[in-house]
C-alpha cells in the first residue's frame, strides 16, 4: 500500500484549539501537510511548519514526537511519504545541497562517522564545505567552546562532541541555524556559555534559529516563535507572545459549594483546586474567561502569564484540550 | 524569491581535493604498513637472489635463477588491495551512518562518488608503487647479483597496464558495495557461495552446457580472473591456456569495469535512512 493511500485511510484528525498556523511574513521554513512514515507507524501527520525570517523558532514536543524527523526531512536526511518542505522557498528535496549550504546543523545523534579525524583537522575538512567560512570566527568558537584541536572526535564525550557541532554550524555564519537539542550533554556551566555564544552570534549576524530542545528554560528569553508537536502532529504554533496573552494562570476565589468544576472543558489545561480557591491554567480571551468565572460565582483575583517552561509543560500534557 | 542572501555550495573541484586529502590522511597507516611489506619483500627478494649467486658461484653445474621481472599475474597482489581498499576509505560509515557525509552542501551523489574517486586515485598511486617496486627489485637484482631478469615468453608491453586494469576492477566491484549496503562482507560472501553452489549443482545435474556459461563468468575469455590476471583463462571446461591478447583483455576489462560502474551508480543512487 503506498503512504498516499496509509494516509487516506486514517482517522480524521480533530482540529487543535490552538493556533496552528503564524499570519503572514516571510517564512525561512515552511512545510505542507508534511507526512512520514516508518513502515505501518505514522511520525508525522501533516505537519505544517512555519519559521518566519529572523525568528528564533522553538520546536518543542516530548521524545519520539517528530521533531527530529521534521529536522531531517528539511535538510534531506530523510524523505518524507507525503506533503513537501520549503527551506528559504526551495524544496528541500529538489534543492538539497543549496539548502545545506545555507543551514547550520547541530544533530541530536553525534554518531556521524569521521570519529578517525582530529578536530582541527575536521574543523579545516568543513570549512572546505563552506564558501562563506569565517576563519578567524572559527578560531574565536573553538575558543569559546574550549575545543581540544588534537583530539580525535571519537575520544570526545558526548558534550566536547556538541561544542565541535556547534562551532561547526556556527562558523559559516549560515542564514538558518537548525538546532537539534544544542545543549544536551553540557555541563551547566558550558550550558550557559553556549547560549551566551549563541546570543552573540544572533546579535552580530541576522539568523533564522529553528531550535529543538527539552531545556525550554534556557531559551525563555531568545525565543520568539513556539511550535508544539505531539505524536506527530503540529497541535500549536504561534508568537511567544500570542501564547502569553492566551494562555494564563487564573486564580480566583470561590464560595463553598461551587458548581464551576467543570468550566471550559478541556481547555483548562492545568487545574489545582482547594475548597475555597482555584488556581487554573486556561487557554482563550482573558477577559472571556474573567467574564464567565464571574459569572459562575467565582472572584477573580489575578490572571498571571505563565514562564515558557510552564506553558510548554502545559500544551504538552498528554490530555486533548479542547474547548 | 526569498530576501535572504543566500550562501553558495562549493565548487566540485574544491571537494575533490578535499576529499583526496581526507582519504589520503584516512588510509595513511594503511599505506605505512603497505610500503613496509612491500619494502620487506624487496628485501627477502634481494636477499635470495644474493644467495642463489652465492650458489651459483660454489656450484655452477647447479644454476639457480631468482627471477623476479615483471608478470601480469603478480596482479593479484594489487587486486586483493583494491578489494579491501573501499572498506578502508568508508569505514564506521555504513549506508545508515553516513550522516556527516550527507550533511555536506553537495548532492549525495556526487559527494560519495568523489570519495570513491579519491580512494580510485589513491589506489592507482599504490598500484604504481607496487610496478615500480618491481622494476626496482628486478633491476638491483640483475645488476648485484647478475642473475638474468627476463620477462616470460611472449611477454608484451601492454601488460604494465593490466595491474591498473586489474585494481580499478575490483575497487569498483568493491565499492559498489561498500557504498550500497550495509553489510557488504555478507552481501560479497553470499554472491561468492551462491556462484559456488550453482557450479556446483550444475556439476551433479551434468548440465554441460550452463556450466560452461557459468564457468565463463569467471574463467572465460571476457571472465573476471582474466581480465584480472591478465593471463589465464579457460577455452573449454578442462583447459586453462595462457595469455589474451591486447583486444581480450581490453574487451574483458571493459566489461567489468561497466558492471563494477553500473552497480556504482545503483548503490549511489540508493536513498538509506539514518538509523
Amino acid at each position: 500500500m503506498t503512504a498516499a493511500a496509509r494516509i487516506s485511510t486514517a482517522p480524521l484528525m480533530v482540529p487543535s484549539p490552538f493556533p496552528t498556523a503564524l499570519n503572514g511574513g516571510e517564512l525561512a521554513v515552511c512545510t505542507t501537510a508534511l507526512t512520514k512514515y516508518y513502515g505501518w507507524h505514522p511520525a508525522l501527520k501533516n505537519v505544517g511548519l512555519q519559521v518566519p525570517v529572523g525568528s528564533v523558532y522553538l520546536l518543542v514536543g516530548p521524545n519520539g514526537a517528530g521533531k527530529s524527523t521534521t529536522i531531517k526531512i528539511l535538510l534531506d536526511m530523510v524523505r518524507p511519504s507525503g506533503g513537501a518542505a520549503h527551506v528559504f522557498d526551495m524544496n528541500s528535496q529538489r534543492h538539497a545541497a543549496v539548502v545545506r549550504a545555507n543551514v547550520g546543523y547541530v544533530p541530536e545523534q553525534l554518531n556521524w562517522g569521521y570519529g578517525w579525524m582530529k578536530v582541527g583537522r575536521l574543523l579545516e575538512h568543513h570549512s572546505r564545505y563552506f564558501p562563506n567560512w569565517d576563519d578567524s570566527y572559527a578560531k574565536h568558537l573553538a575558543d569559546a567552546f574550549e575545543l581540544r584541536l588534537d583530539r580525535k572526535l571519537k575520544t570526545l564525550s558526548k558534550g566536547q562532541g556538541r561544542r565541535v557541532h556547534l562551532a561547526m554550524a556556527l562558523a559559516h555564519r549560515p542564514p538558518l541555524l537548525v538546532l537539534d537539542e544544542p545543549t544536551d550533554g553540557l555541563d551547566p556551566v558550558m550550558r550557559d556559555d553556549t547560549m551566551r555564544v549563541l546570543i552573540d552570534h544572533l546579535a552580530e549576524t541576522p539568523t533564522t534559529v529553528l531550535l529543538s530542545t527539552h531545556h525550554v528554560s534556557e531559551v525563555e528569553t531568545l525565543a520568539d516563535h513556539i511550535g508544539v508537536i505531539r505524536n506527530g502532529e503540529l497541535c500549536a504554533q504561534m508568537p511567544i507572545e500570542r501564547l502569553r496573552r492566551g494562555l494564563l494562570r487564573y486564580r480566583a476565589d470561590v464560595p463553598d459549594g461551587w458548581q464551576g468544576a467543570s468550566l471550559f472543558g478541556d481547555a483548562v489545561l492545568r487545574r489545582n483546586t482547594t475548597r475555597n480557591e482555584i488556581e487554573w491554567t486556561v487557554w482563550g480571551e482573558e477577559a472571556q474567561i474573567a467574564g464567565e468565572l464571574a459569572m459562575s460565582g467565582a472572584t477573580v483575583r489575578d490572571a498571571t502569564p505563565i514562564s515558557l517552561h510552564d506553558a510548554t509543560l502545559a500544551l504538552l500534557t498528554p490530555k486533548r484540550a479542547v474547548r | 524569491m526569498t530576501s535572504v542572501s543566500l550562501h553558495a555550495s562549493p565548487r566540485w573541484p574544491t571537494v575533490m581535493v578535499e576529499q583526496m586529502c581526507s582519504v589520503g590522511l584516512l588510509l595513511r597507516e594503511g599505506a605505512a604498513m603497505l610500503l613496509t611489506a612491500f619494502g620487506a619483500m624487496s628485501a627477502i627478494g634481494i636477499y635470495a637472489a644474493r644467495d642463489a649467486r652465492a650458489f651459483n658461484i660454489v656450484h655452477p653445474a647447479q644454476t639457480i635463477n631468482v627471477n623476479l621481472a615483471f608478470h601480469p599475474g603478480m596482479s593479484i597482489v594489487v587486486a586483493v588491495i583494491g578489494a579491501l581498499l573501499p572498506f578502508l576509505v568508508w569505514q564506521d560509515e555504513d549506508p545508515s551512518r553516513r550522516l556527516y557525509h550527507w550533511a555536506m552542501p553537495i548532492s549525495r551523489r556526487s559527494h560519495s562518488l568523489s570519495k570513491v574517486v579519491a580512494g580510485w586515485a589513491w589506489m592507482m598511486v599504490v598500484t604504481l608503487l607496487f610496478v615500480l617496486t618491481i622494476g626496482a627489485v628486478s633491476t638491483i637484482i640483475e645488476r648485484s647479483s647478475g642473475l638474468a631478469q627476463r620477462h616470460e615468453a611472449g611477454f608484451a608491453p601492454w601488460e604494465w597496464a593490466v595491474p591498473f586494469g586489474c585494481a580499478t576492477i575490483t575497487y569498483l566491484l568493491a565499492s559498489a558495495f561498500a557504498v550500497g549496503v550495509r553489510r557488504p562482507v555478507i552481501w560479497l560472501g553470499s554472491i561468492a557461495a551462491g556462484y559456488g553452489f550453482l557450479h556446483f549443482a550444475l556439476a551433479a545435474l551434468d548440465m554441460r552446457n550452463a556450466l560452461r556459461q557459468a564457468r565463463s563468468l569467471v574463467f572465460g575469455a571476457y571472465g573476471l580472473f582474466s581480465a584480472i590476471s591478465g593471463r589465464i583463462y579457460a577455452v573449454d571446461m578442462e583447459t586453462l591456456v595462457i595469455g589474451p591478447d591486447v583486444l581480450t583483455w581490453l574487451g574483458g576489462f571493459a566489461l567489468w569495469t561497466g558492471v563494477g560502474a553500473v552497480l556504482l551508480v545503483a548503490a549511489l543512487a540508493r536513498h538509506v535512512e539514518p538509523s
